[in-house]
């Protein structure tokens, strides 16, 4: 399944040995350059950028890295086209007569829906980097360290393996179904479907109190405890990132605030 | 070591899963508790946890009585590590490492004695290698080793396992069976659910039989084997040993491993 592939990813990372407050940090400044732009052509470049940094620093291909990547890319091209279609469009650049109604383009909504897009994807690309490159247990530790409190840091390991209980236990229902062929046709796959849905959070929720006598077993009081790793961030890594950054920020100031590219 | 009087524990909808037992455990035994599904064994581990509290009955641990206050039974569980049988159900930990370190930091231990002790864990189980890696992403092998590491790095004076070797392939069975002989050794108390006779009758030093939540027998393993009711009543089957050595029709005493049968073969050909 798709959610078991995230978490690999991280092991196998060029920077794994990063400590995860530089990783988090340039996270949160290239964000911000991405959301402070109104150029398509800057953001596209941070996404090129980005793309080619994740197919570096992970060592998977970038086939891989873009199938992982259309999850959110459904929501963002829907939300992009809702914006990119108008009704009755004044000065359409595009349009499609149905009847009374016109369907259309405007160069305004061209702009704004191109904008919604990059800026939505160069985002992805920027938060992609830092989740395959940082796991879960880093991520809560840096979490932990900028004082987010402690109740949603449990919640966040909780869910984070609830979800493979879950995702584990719907899939051994769905192969179990198909064996006895609850998945023939339509009507037979629709009833498997709302079976499936109802008895895998049953069964998950079997296994997770099973889980939390597991860890009441081992002493756990509410309060789930870590360990720091034993992070190496490398010269070379804050070189190169800040020589990025640079180059990057370069760019955004040539044109990364000028809004009309497109048109130019 | 341990005490239970009279315990006796039912299920929200009333069924009796442990009923009014007397059972004991001495310091360095080697316990098989043995009964057929839905006999009682995982609800009885449960309660010498500390997990579930009885309805009736008192527990005592090294002479004295538990209480049920936050403080003891954090107390009783550091004395009484379980391991159990679905490791699915214990691992949730992000990876192997914050798994196994997972009891020791709930000791409230220092940082430097929790890597040690997770260290020498992963060592013991040979799964330092697997150390960074998520557990959901392991073989059932591997997860099964890192939940016995995880329980292994608190160490507990007296370790449960719930069927240790159950959904094991014969070869990592047996390095379970060679790492509870090395745990005894270092002077574990070992209690062990199984449904493998064969293995309980070589292991054991002494068994407690279940049957509908009540202990219906126990003795040593040849004491158990040679009482065919009670076999009978709890739906447990001969160990491979004996079986051959009674289809023999000998007086001799019973073999106690499978090396002591094929000599007494051989001495009769």
């Amino acid at each position: 399944m798709t959610v078991h592939y995230f978490d690999c990813y991280p092991i196998q990372s060029r920077i794994c040995k990063v400590h995860p407050g530089f990783k988090l940090g340039w996270f949160v400044l290239y964000t911000m350059l991405g959301l402070s732009s109104h150029s398509v052509l800057f953001l596209g470049a941070e996404l090129l950028v980005f793309l080619t940094i994740t197919v570096f620093t992970v060592r998977i291909s970038l086939l891989h890295l873009l199938r992982l990547m259309a999850i959110p890319a459904s929501f963002v091209l829907l939300g992009s086209l809702s914006v990119l279609l108008e009704l009755n469009p004044v000065h359409p650049v595009f349009s499609l007569n149905a009847g009374a109604i016109t369907f259309g383009v405007s160069a305004e909504g061209l702009q704004q829906g191109m904008l919604i897009l990059f800026r939505s994807f160069s985002g992805i690309a920027v938060l992609y980097a830092l989740v395959l490159n940082t796991s879960i247990s880093d991520m809560i530790y840096v979490l932990r360290k900028l004082k987010v409190a402690e109740v949603v840091l449990d919640l966040m390991v909780l869910v984070y393996r609830n979800i493979f209980i879950l995702s584990d236990t719907a899939q051994r229902i769905y192969i179990a179904q198909k064996s006895r062929m609850g998945h023939r046709n339509l009507k037979t796959s629709l009833r498997s479907t709302a079976q499936l849905g109802g008895s895998a959070f049953i069964l998950a929720g079997v296994r997770a109190e099973q889980l939390f006598h597991s860890m009441e077993s081992r002493g756990y009081t509410g309060r789930i405890h870590s360990l720091p790793a034993a992070w190496e961030t490398g010269k070379r890594f804050i070189l190169v990132s800040v020589i990025l950054f640079a180059a990057l920020l370069g760019i955004f100031f040539l044109i990364g605030l000028k809004p009309n590219l497109i048109n130019s | 070591m341990i005490e239970l009087k009279n315990i006796s524990y039912h299920y929200p909808d009333s069924t009796a899963a442990i009923a009014d037992i007397c059972f004991s455990v001495s310091e360095g035994e080697k316990l098989v508790v043995a009964g057929a599904n839905g006999a009682g064994k995982s609800t009885l581990f449960l309660l010498l946890n500390g997990i579930l509290k009885p309805r009736k009955g008192e527990y005592f641990f090294d002479g004295k009585k538990i209480g049920y206050g936050k403080h003891e039974l954090l107390a009783l569980r550091q004395q009484v590590g379980i391991v159990f049988q679905e490791p699915d159900s214990q691992l949730f930990s992000a990876s192997v490492y914050e798994e196994v370190a997972f009891g020791p930091l709930n000791m409230e231990l220092s940082r430097d004695e929790v890597r040690q002790r997770v260290d020498s864990a992963l060592a013991a189980l040979d799964i330092e290698s697997l150390k960074d890696r998520p557990p959901h992403l392991l073989s059932y092998g591997q997860k099964k080793r890192v939940a016995i590491a995880s329980v292994l790095a608190m160490n507990p004076r007296i370790i449960i396992f719930d069927e240790p070797t159950a959904g094991l392939d014969p070869a990592h069975a047996a390095e379970i069976i060679v790492l509870l002989e090395k745990l005894h050794t270092a002077g574990k108390t070992i209690i062990i659910s199984t449904h493998d006779m064969n293995f309980a009758y070589q292991w054991a030093g002494r068994m407690v039989v279940l049957h509908k939540g009540c202990v219906v027998g126990q003795g040593t393993p040849n004491e158990v084997f040679a009482n065919e009711e009670l076999l009978k009543q709890s739906q447990l089957e001969l160990p491979f040993i004996l079986q051959v050595f009674k289809a023999l029709n000998t007086d001799a005493k019973n073999p106690e491993t499978m090396d002591e049968l094929i000599a007494y073969i051989n001495t009769r050909a």
